[in-house]
C-alpha cells in the first residue's frame, strides 16, 4: 500500500515541478510541432498543377465533366491517354505521378471497379495529398465502393503492369500535413519522456535530491514508479498542446472528440515505456552531455522506424522488420487511423493497446529492477 | 550518557580509493559532535554510510542499539539530514517542500499540517510559504532546510556542511539554532571544514584526513595537543624562513616549524615577553617579515600541527591556505 501512496507523493512532486516550470514545458513542448509541422509540411507541401495521365474508356458525359471538374481546380493537370498501357509507361518514365483509369461502366455502380488510380509511392506526401482530392471528385458521379487505388509497381522481368491492389483510400482529409502531424504526436511524446523524464533524474541526482528521498522511509521503486506515473500525465499536455497547434495549423482529426481520446490512451501508454527506458539509462550516467547525446541516438531512430514521417509500407523490408519493436509503431498506428482515416477498427484498437500495454509492463518492471536509486 | 551512535572499524573502498578507512567514533546522546576535516577527508562518505545511503566495504555501524546492516529501515526514521548540496527543492515553494516530505515521512495528514505550520513559525518563513524556494536568500533556504529535516522529529539530526557558503551572519543564525534544537534533547553530528565551527558548537569532534580520525576529543583536548601557551606566528619574505627559524631556536630556545613561508613557535605560558624581543631582533638582523603575531592556539592550529597543512589546502599544495581560513584571531 506503502509503495502506491509513496508512487503518488513522488508524482505530485514531479508534477509541481512541472507547473512551476509551465511556461518552460510549454514551449518545449511547443517549438518541435510548430517547426516541423511549418517547414516540413505547410511551406513545403504546397502541390499544385501535378500532371495525372487519364485513360477515358467510358467517354460519355458523366466522364466528361468528372475530367472538367477535376482540372478546375490548379491542383491537377489531366493529360489524356488513348490506352492504359501508354498512360502506365508515362507514370513509369515520371512523366506523370497519377494514371485515372475511367473504366467503360463508369458512373453505373457494381460491383466492378468504375475508376481506378496507379500511382507511384516516389514522393509520399504528393500521393498523399492528391489521391483525396481525386477521390472526393470520383464519388461524387460514382459509389465510393467502386473507387480503387493502386500502387504501380512495374514488373522489370515481363515489362507488363501488375498492379498491386490495396485498401480503398477513406478519411476525410488524407494529406501529407495529417499524416505529419499525427507522427510529431509520437515524437513529443516520446522525446519529452526521454528528455524531460531522463534528465531530471540526472539533475536530481548530481543535485542531492534522489539523497534526500533515500533517508526517507520511502520504497525505492516509489522514486521510478512515481515518475513514471507523472511521465504518463505529463504526455496528456505534450498530446493537447500538438493537437491544438496542429488544428491551428489546418490539420484535422478525422475522428474527432473521439479521437483525441484514443491519442491520449495510447500516448500514456508510449510516454510510460519511454520514461521507463529513460529511467534505466539515466540512473546510470553521470554526465548530462552524454545523456543528451543518448536521448537524440535513440529518439530519433524509433521516431524513424515507427513510420514518423515516411510510411512504414513504403520501407525496405528489414526497416518493416524493426518496427515491430519499436512501441512507437503501435502508438502511431493508432493516430493514423484516428487522424487520417476517422475509424479505429476494434482489431486495431486490441492490437495496439494490447501491445503498448506488454510494452508498458515489460519496460517498467525492467526498470524496476535496474533501477539504479543508490548516489555513488 | 549512553552511545547513540557506534561506528567501529568503518571502510569504504571506491574501487582503488579508500575513501574511509577504519574510523572508530561514538557518539554520546545529546551531544553536539563534529566531524572536521578538509574536502574528501571522508567526513561525507561517513554520513552516507550512517545515514544508508552507501554500504560500508568493512566495519560496523550501530544506531540506538540497532545494527544499520540488520535494521536500517527502522534506524533510518530516527535520524534527520540536513546536506550541503540540497537544502531545498528550488522549484517549490517553501510550503510544498515541507509537505512533499511530511507525505515521505508518512506524517498523518492532519498532524502533518501543522507541523508544517509550526515549521514554518520556526523558520521565520511564514510570509514566504508560498515563494518559490529558489528565490529565497541563503540563509532562508537553509533556515527551511533545517526544519524539514527535522520535520519528523528525529533523535539524531545529521547536518552535512550546514553553514559553508553562508554569509557570518547567517553562520551564527543557523550555530543559535543548531544550539537551540541540541538544548531540546535532539543529538546532533555535523561535518564541517571551518574550525572555528566545530569549536563553538562541538561537545566532542573528530579531526579527519586522508579517512582517519587523527584526533579525537572536546574542542579544548583536542587544542591542547598543540601545547600549552601562545602561538606565535611570523610570515617571512625572500626565502627567509630558515634565517627566522635560526633566530628562534638559538636565541629564544624555541622549536619552530616551518610550513611554506611561515614559521610558527609555542610560547609557553609566561614567557609572552617574548613576543616584543623577538619582533626587535627580527629587525636587527634586518629580515624581512611580512606579518608577526601571537594567539591562542585554535583548531587551526591543531590542524597544521597534525596534518602539516592548512585545512582547506591540505589535499593541496601547501601555500597560500593561510588567507581563506578565517580563524585567525
Amino acid at each position: 500500500m506503502s509503495l502506491i501512496e509513496d508512487s503518488l507523493t513522488i508524482c505530485m512532486r514531479e508534477i509541481l515541478i512541472f507547473k512551476a516550470n509551465l511556461r518552460t514545458n510549454f514551449l518545449r513542448t511547443a517549438i518541435f510541432p510548430l517547426v516541423i509541422l511549418i517547414f516540413f509540411s505547410f511551406l513545403g507541401a504546397s502541390i499544385n498543377n501535378i500532371p495525372v495521365a487519364v485513360v477515358n474508356y467510358a467517354n460519355n458525359q458523366q466522364a466528361q465533366e468528372f475530367i472538367a471538374s477535376l482540372s478546375s481546380q490548379n491542383i491537377i493537370n489531366a493529360y489524356t491517354y488513348s490506352s492504359q498501357a501508354q498512360a502506365l509507361s508515362a507514370l513509369s518514365a515520371g512523366h506523370v505521378n497519377f494514371v485515372l483509369v475511367i473504366m467503360p461502366n463508369f458512373p453505373n455502380s457494381g460491383t466492378s471497379p468504375t475508376v481506378q488510380v496507379y500511382y507511384d509511392n516516389v514522393q509520399y506526401s504528393v500521393t498523399a495529398s492528391i489521391l483525396p482530392v481525386i477521390q472526393q471528385d470520383a464519388i461524387r458521379f460514382t459509389n465510393p465502393g467502386n473507387f480503387q487505388a493502386q500502387e504501380y509497381l512495374p514488373s522489370s522481368a515481363s515489362g507488363a503492369a501488375t498492379p498491386y491492389v490495396s485498401t480503398p483510400v477513406t478519411g476525410a482529409n488524407g494529406n501529407y500535413e495529417d499524416f505529419l502531424f499525427s507522427g510529431v504526436i509520437g515524437m513529443i511524446i516520446v522525446f519529452g519522456a526521454i528528455f524531460s523524464g531522463g534528465i531530471a533524474i540526472i539533475t536530481d541526482r548530481l543535485g542531492g535530491n534522489i539523497k534526500s528521498f533515500l533517508i526517507t522511509p520511502i520504497n525505492k521503486s516509489a522514486i521510478l514508479l512515481g515518475r513514471v506515473i507523472s511521465g504518463a500525465i505529463q504526455s496528456v499536455f505534450s498530446v493537447i498542446v500538438v493537437v491544438i497547434i496542429g488544428l491551428i495549423l489546418g490539420s484535422t482529426i478525422a475522428m474527432g472528440l473521439i479521437g483525441i481520446f484514443w491519442i491520449v490512451i495510447l500516448g500514456m501508454l508510449l510516454a510510460i515505456c519511454m520514461t521507463s527506458i529513460a529511467a534505466i539509462v539515466a540512473s546510470r550516467m553521470k554526465n548530462l552531455q552524454a545523456y543528451t547525446i543518448f536521448g537524440q541516438a535513440i529518439g530519433l531512430p524509433l521516431w524513424f522506424i515507427s513510420g514518423g514521417i515516411f510510411p512504414i509500407t513504403s520501407f525496405p523490408p528489414i526497416l518493416q522488420a524493426i518496427s515491430v519493436f519499436d512501441p512507437m509503431t503501435y502508438a502511431l498506428n493508432g493516430f493514423r487511423y484516428v487522424v487520417l482515416q476517422g475509424i479505429y477498427p476494434a482489431a486495431s484498437i486490441i492490437t495496439d493497446v494490447s501491445v503498448l500495454g506488454i510494452f508498458c509492463i515489460v519496460t517498467t518492471l525492467i526498470s524496476i529492477l535496474l533501477f539504479k536509486s543508490t548516489i555513488d | 550518557m549512553a552511545d547513540v551512535i557506534r561506528v567501529e572499524n568503518l571502510v569504504k573502498r571506491f574501487g582503488d580509493f579508500t575513501a574511509v578507512n577504519g574510523i572508530n567514533i561514538s557518539v554520546k546522546e545529546g551531544e553536539i559532535f563534529g566531524l572536521l576535516g578538509p574536502n574528501g577527508a571522508g567526513k561525507t562518505t561517513t554520513i552516507n554510510m550512517l545515514l544508508t545511503l552507501l554500504t560500508p566495504t568493512s566495519g560496523k555501524i550501530i544506531v540506538a542499539g540497532m545494527d544499520l546492516a540488520k535494521e536500517h529501515a527502522k534506524a533510518k526514521r530516527l535520524m534527520g539530514l540536513m546536506t550541503q548540496e540540497t537544502v531545498v527543492e528550488a522549484d517549490l515553494t517553501a510550503r510544498e517542500n515541507l509537505d512533499i516530505f511530511a507525505r515521505l515521512y508518512h506524517i498523518p495528514p492532519a498532524k502533518a499540517k501543522k507541523k508544517i505550520e509550526e515549521a514554518l513559525e520556526e523558520a521565520d518563513l511564514v510570509k514566504f510559504a508560498d515563494a518559490k524556494s529558489g528565490t529565497l536568500s541563503g540563509g532562508m533556504q537553509r533556515r527551511l532546510g533545517l526544519v524539514k529535516a527535522m520535520l519528523q522529529e528525529p533523535k539524531i539530526l545529521v547536518l552535512d556542511e550546514p553553514t559553508t557558503g553562508l554569509d557570518v551572519q547567517n553562520r551564527s543564525s543557523m550555530w543559535a539554532r543548531i544550539k537551540q534544537l541540541n538544548s531540546n534533547g535532539t543529538t546532533i553530528i555535523l561535518t564541517t571544514q571551518y574550525l572555528e565551527e566545530a569549536d563553538q558548537l562541538c561537545d566532542r569532534l573528530a579531526i579527519i584526513d586522508h579517512g582517519k580520525v587523527i584526533a579525537l576529543g572536546t574542542p579544548s583536548e583536542i587544542k591542547r595537543i598543540v601545547g600549552k601557551g601562545r602561538i606565535l606566528e611570523i610570515i617571512t619574505g625572500q626565502n627567509e624562513t630558515q634565517k627566522v627559524a635560526m633566530l628562534l631556536k638559538s636565541k629564544f630556545g624555541l622549536a619552530p616549524e616551518i610550513k611554506g613561508d611561515r614559521v610558527t613557535a609555542v610560547l609557553e605560558n609566561g614567557k609572552e615577553a617574548d613576543f616584543t624581543k623577538i619582533s626587535a631582533n627580527i629587525d636587527k638582523e634586518k629580515l624581512t617579515v611580512i606579518s608577526i603575531g601571537m594567539h591562542l592556539p585554535t583548531l587551526d592550529d591543531v590542524f597544521i600541527k597534525l596534518t602539516g597543512a592548512g585545512l582547506r589546502d591540505s589535499s593541496g599544495d601547501m601555500k597560500g591556505g593561510r588567507g581563506s581560513l578565517g580563524v585567525h584571531r
